[in-house]
């Protein structure tokens, strides 16, 4: 039988997002658990599921959450898919609430990259062939793409630049963004260097502390808990071991994403088509991914995203509001949470001055990849609605 | 004071190990399928159910596909490089190169240049394959 309608987040918890220093991962991460309990209005007894994605400092300590929140756990994962992890936990939590595994499962996100001065990927291709070229940092990847992108379009600086200008405005409207204070402008955009050319620091995700649990359950259990249910009407999602950026067979190219299969899932077991998505969720660690996320999903052509954001169709008065809450490049960032966590949001019509009026259904896309040759790419995308 | 060095390449399968004892021999390998001639780098298998691809060496040749400027380091032995170039090279052949421009300033680099191979030594002894514009004068 399809799960389209039958399992819903029932409770959404965030920490606070910056850099918050004397925190650990471990006591956002129980922040989060108890304001997703709270909200949940849930016994915390019925909350037996837990899954949680590493993170890349290493995330919360084991199961030390578990033990501070008293949550019983009939299973405790781990669940590590790059940034397709958050509706990856989504997908692992209704298996196990299909099976009757448990009543009610938290998915969690963690991290205290900030306060532990992370540089993000930095160190990734160290000790692979690509760091003997000099090729370091994911952000090199999505430079290779926006330079591409470039080429095949003539896009400008400026027009690259509407993506954070965008999402910063968005952020700007919401009081728990990291960048809520940070107005940006596209002139102190172009005025920035660059870092990895053709991207500067405004096309890269923030590095945040932060954590955020959602509560997933069936739809008849959510329906008794205090919250409004965002039903999961869908998902789907693919994988290639071709190699990121070399092979042709793979879903992640130079010249943008292919999910053409995780779509096919996604948009099949959720009965709809791209013109029924009201609010979208893009994955977007750099700019230029949410510019190939517009494209692969549909929501525009080959060669038209830069032109679409820069005329103003993704912010939240226009014809397809994406990533509201400014997400991982001026709301904080938690890899896929970020996007997750806004789209489930939006659903509740909790999204305050970026909520999209009578928004029904929402597109949450994820990515994941590795700049280590020998891994593949995978994608991501989960239907919802109110 | 020593300072850092670069990350050497990764010889973790027998297909690197011959790919890069070639380039110590300034010849570029790739393999072909013997059924088909898809060929590859590194390895991508085909649809053919030929189990073992020949190694031929690639012509050197090849045009830029896509390219980045460094402009900050993230890894101390290249601080005294910025900005530097990383690029990836589409072989006449097919397969996609990850290599750096040389011989050009990186203001002149296009995607689409025409380019051939130039094996660059490093200060460290290390071997790259290196590309520099096609029809330019250079030491390879």
């Amino acid at each position: 039988m399809s799960i389209r309608d039958r399992y819903a987040f029932a409770g959404v918890g965030l920490s606070r997002l910056g850099r918050i220093e004397g925190r650990s991962a471990t006591e956002l991460a129980v922040d989060a658990i108890e304001a997703a309990v709270a909200d949940a209005g849930i016994d915390r007894r019925d909350l037996d599921g837990y899954i949680y994605q590493p993170s890349f400092d290493g995330g919360p300590e084991g199961t030390a959450p578990l033990i501070a929140t008293g949550l019983p756990a009939n299973f405790v994962w781990q669940l590590q898919a790059g940034s397709t992890t958050g509706i990856s936990s989504v997908i692992a939590a209704v298996g196990a609430l299909e099976a009757g595994l448990c009543k009610a499962c938290v998915v969690l996100y963690a991290t205290s990259a900030a306060s532990h001065r992370l540089t993000i990927g930095a160190g990734m291709s160290a000790a692979s062939s690509w760091g003997a070229h000099g090729f370091f940092a994911p952000v090199s990847i999505a430079a290779g793409m926006a330079q591409r992108y470039r080429h095949n379009y003539g896009m400008t600086d400026r027009q690259l630049g509407q993506v954070a200008v965008t999402l910063r405005s968005n952020a700007n409207r919401r009081p728990e963004a990291v960048m809520h204070e940070r107005p940006l402008s596209i002139e102190e955009y172009l005025a920035a260097p660059y870092l990895v050319e053709p991207l500067r620091k405004y096309d890269c995700c923030l590095v945040n502390d932060g954590a955020v649990a959602l509560i997933v359950t069936s739809a008849a259990r959510a329906r008794d808990l205090r919250q409004l249910p965002v039903y999961i009407m869908g998902y789907g999602l693919d994988h290639s071991q071709a190699r990121i950026v070399s092979d042709p067979n793979g879903l992640w190219h130079w010249d943008g994403f292919d999910v053409t299969r995780a779509k096919a899932a996604a948009f099949g077991t959720a009965g709809i088509d791209i013109a029924d998505v009201d609010v979208a969720m893009m994955y977007d660690a750099f700019s230029m991914f949410l510019l190939a996320g517009l494209e692969a999903w549909g929501f525009c052509g080959r060669g038209e995203a830069a032109a679409f954001v820069a005329d103003g169709h993704i912010a939240p008065g226009g014809s397809l509001p994406c990533n509201t809450s400014g997400t991982a490049l001026s709301w904080g960032y938690m890899q896929g949470f970020t996007q997750l966590t806004e789209g489930v949001r939006q659903m509740r019509g909790e999204g305050g001055a970026t909520q999209v009026r009578d928004a029904e259904i929402c597109l949450v896309t994820g990515l994941g990849g590795s700049l280590e040759p020998a891994i593949g790419s995978s994608m991501a995308g989960c239907v919802l609605r109110r | 004071m020593e300072s850092p060095s670069k990350p050497q390449p990764l010889l973790a399968t027998e297909g690197d190990r011959v790919y890069w004892s070639g380039v110590r021999e300034h010849r570029l390998l790739v393999t072909r399928c013997r059924n088909c001639g898809h060929t590859s780098h590194p390895r991508v298998a085909c649809a053919c159910a030929v189990p073992a691809p020949e190694w031929v060496e690639a012509s050197g040749l090849g045009s830029v596909y896509t390219f980045i400027v460094y402009h900050r380091a993230y890894h101390p032995a290249f601080a005294a490089e910025t900005p530097y170039n990383v690029a990836w090279v589409q072989l006449e052949e097919g397969p996609l190169l990850m290599t750096n421009i040389i011989g050009c300033e990186l203001a002149d680099i296009r995607i689409g240049m025409p380019v051939r191979v130039v094996y660059d030594e490093e200060a460290n002894g290390m071997i790259l394959p290196r590309f520099a514009p096609a029809g330019s004068q250079s030491s390879g």
